[in-house]
């Protein structure tokens, strides 16, 4: 409900941003949770490292591709498509400014329900109450709420659809010439990078 | 003698080169310049900051692309959060996964800037030689019937029962094979990128390309440059390494595209005594409208766009100069499935629907003419990088609202089962009354999807350093031998997409360079 009454017009995005991060934070400690940090450190899973997404966001980015992607059953998970290792690398080799946004988008997204009448972080919600919620951010009349719910989903969605386990689904015939993948020095850096520890 | 392509594994050490001209880019500004230049005789030296991906790099994966060729992997947004910055990274910049709409500028945009800006030199006289030459070497030419796919052919036949005028899109390719992978870059050479065209012509008449070189700091005193210090980038961290490329040249050209050459010349210092650098800009915002068919479209093959409805070009006012109509191109969209599905604003098991239907899903796509008098402008983050701040102003608010409305018009008139107006929120059409909640779109961030695919001003032309940054012969003011080639330079949008504006305008500075240097 805070962010429903603030006037965000005469606000710079940034100072938005950190003060309903500051309002999350109190939250969060009000509810015994812990406030994320940008220093949280690249999570690990499956024996692999992560390069940019903390433990945390893993948790937040589940829980939001969940929402916006169809019901199981219905077609791949975000697991299958492997949302959250290719938007760790995608992360990973843009500016520190994209980086930034992210980490403050996650940030908002996991505090937003406490702060707009719920008992719960986002991750904590059920489904049901996480796809509400996402609906109501991308019709909010304010800026911020919007923006994040919008861009999280265009990067999900982004990401699911393009990957080939989805092509059956869509009945996307695939690229036109069947080529091998090309795989770039990055993408074969970010494989160095994270593969699998003993 | 023959130039060649040089990479960060190339570049082990800090080194210095010595050549006539620096030319800071290489896509249709950079490359053109270059390619001009090494005809008149001159030793050329280009700098690109993103990779050298040769065609047979190329595997039409549409993330893999993206990742290569787009600047910022296509995540990068205007300040507003919401309208997607897109640009090249790669020798041949963004011509590289453009669509090869190939227009010359029209008369009345010519005569707007020589009128209220003050550009010279840069008429249809000046420049037809140009596109004659560009147009046969390119292959520009009319889209032919057989590269229509099923939208172009809804569009061209929905507009002509509106009575909405429109022409065939001048295509720079050849030999096309309909992938419909222009966006993931032309595994057969068809589409006549600088990476198979001007680049290549240089190199062969000797320039050298240094790929995986950021520009950073311009050397300069007593009026004129005498050299660049540049920082080679670690192309598979996309970090930038301890090694220096230094450049001494008798001139330097800034042709890092429309984002980035007004940022680089404020890095540089230059804003103080340029106060309109950065300023001026437009990017050509780009709504988007999907219908759902009945029949199959198969939006993602043949060429993107064949047929375009120019009717609305010009926007239209009242005599008291209240906006009415138009302002925009209106062409058929294409997407690989990544894209579409992104700017489908659904969720769940809603959006899944439309994505099993993806065989019928057609699309359309608008550029706004940006309203000159609502531009936005660049500015720097803390860390240097640009950021981009656009005001969408209330004209160009009107002017999103009326090409989204036209094109649910012509989605209507195609026969689409369902509409829906790529963005954050669902807006849906089915009714008039749809068509009137129009009118009250909030364009604010995440309200619209857009993209961002023609930047243009932040150097912009004029007489003087008070409203301008280059003067009419693309000198930077106040210095002997700094020039810009690139979409910056133009005072407004083009109004149709512009690679053969810029290539055009790239010719005039080549000359101009040719001219000092003799």
């Amino acid at each position: 409900m805070i962010l429903e009454q603030l006037d965000i017009r005469g606000l710079s995005r940034r100072r938005l941003l950190g003060a309903v991060l500051m309002c999350a934070g109190a939250a969060a400690t009000a509810c015994g949770g812990r406030a994320r940090s940008s220093g949280d450190p690249p999570a690990v899973a499956n024996g692999r490292r992560f390069l940019v997404l903390s433990a945390d966001d893993l948790v937040t980015l589940a829980a939001f591709a969940e929402a916006v992607l169809p019901a199981p059953g219905l077609g791949p998970s975000y697991v299958e498509t492997d949302i959250l290792r290719r938007l760790d690398e995608e992360m990973f080799f843009v500016e520190a400014a994209v980086r930034a946004d992210l980490d403050a988008a996650l940030s908002l997204l996991e505090w937003y329900p406490l702060v707009s009448g719920h008992v719960h972080r986002f991750s904590h919600l059920k489904a049901t109450g996480r796809t509400a919620l996402i609906e109501r951010m991308l019709s909010s009349r304010f800026d911020i709420p919007r923006a994040i719910a919008n861009s999280l989903r265009f990067m999900v969605h982004f990401l699911h659809y393009a990957h080939p386990a989805t092509w059956a689904m869509t009945d996307f015939d695939g690229p036109f010439s069947r080529l091998a993948p090309q795989l770039s020095e990055q993408r074969l850096r970010y494989l160095e990078l994270t593969k699998a520890v003993s | 003698m023959s130039g060649r392509i040089f990479e960060f594994s190339d570049m082990q050490h800090s080194q210095a080169v010595e050549t006539d001209v620096c030319v800071i880019g290489s896509g249709c500004g950079g490359a053109t310049v270059a390619k001009r230049l090494v005809d008149f005789g001159h030793d050329v030296v280009i700098l690109e900051r993103g990779g050298y991906y040769p065609t047979r790099s190329f595997d039409q994966d549409e993330l893999n692309m993206n990742a290569k060729l787009s600047d910022n992997r296509s995540l990068k947004t205007a300040s507003d959060g919401a309208t997607v910055l897109l640009s090249g990274h790669n020798v041949g910049g963004a011509s590289v996964h453009y669509w090869a709409d190939s227009y010359r500028t029209p008369t009345d945009r010519l005569e707007l800037w020589r009128d209220r800006y003050g550009v010279r030199g840069h008429g249809l006289g000046d420049l037809q030689p140009a596109w004659d030459e560009i147009e046969q070497a390119l292959h520009i030419h009319p889209a032919e019937d057989q590269y229509f796919n099923r939208m172009n052919e809804l569009v061209r036949d929905g507009s002509a029962k509106l009575q909405w005028s429109g022409s065939r899109v001048p295509q720079a390719r050849h030999n096309c094979q309909k992938s419909g992978h222009c966006m993931q870059g032309c595994v057969f050479e068809a589409k006549k990128s600088q990476l198979v065209t001007h680049i290549p012509q240089a190199i062969a008449g000797g320039a050298r390309i240094y790929a995986d070189v950021r520009a950073d700091q311009l050397s300069i005193s007593n009026g004129s440059v005498s050299s660049l210090q540049a920082t080679v980038m670690d192309r598979p961290s996309a970090r930038p390494s301890a090694r220096q490329l230094t450049v001494q040249a008798k001139a330097f050209v800034v042709a890092a595209g429309g984002y980035n050459s007004a940022a680089f010349l404020m890095r540089n210092g230059l804003q103080s005594q340029l106060p309109q650098l950065g300023r001026s800009f437009g990017f050509n915002p780009s709504p988007m409208v999907h219908g759902l068919y009945r029949e199959d479209i198969v939006l993602w093959r043949n060429i993107p766009a064949a047929y375009g409805v120019d009717h609305f070009r010009l926007a239209r006012y009242s005599a008291d100069g209240g906006y009415l109509e138009g302002g925009y191109l209106l062409m058929p969209n294409q997407l690989q499935p990544g894209l579409l599905a992104a700017s489908i604003p659904l969720l769940g098991d809603e959006h899944a629907r439309w994505m099993r239907a993806m065989r019928r899903i057609g699309s359309t796509i608008g550029w706004i003419d940006d309203h000159p008098d609502e531009l936005g402008h660049i500015a720097l983050n803390d860390d240097g990088t640009s950021k981009v701040i656009y005001p969408y102003g209330p004209t160009t608010q009107s002017m999103l609202r009326d090409l989204i409305k036209k094109q649910v018009l012509l989605h209507r008139a195609c026969g689409a089962a369902e509409i829906l107006v790529a963005g954050g929120g669902a807006m849906r059409f089915r009714s008039e009354a749809d068509l009137k909640a129009i009118d009250s779109i909030d364009v604010r961030a995440g309200g619209l999807l857009m993209g961002s695919p023609h930047p243009s001003g932040g150097c912009a032309m004029g007489p003087g350093p008070v409203n301008s940054v280059v003067d009419s012969t693309h000198r930077v003011h106040g210095l002997a031998n700094l020039f810009v080639s690139d979409s910056s330079v133009f005072p407004t949008a083009v109004s149709v997409d512009p690679s053969l504006t810029i290539m055009g305008f790239s010719y005039v500075a080549a000359r101009h360079i040719h001219d000092m240097l003799a």
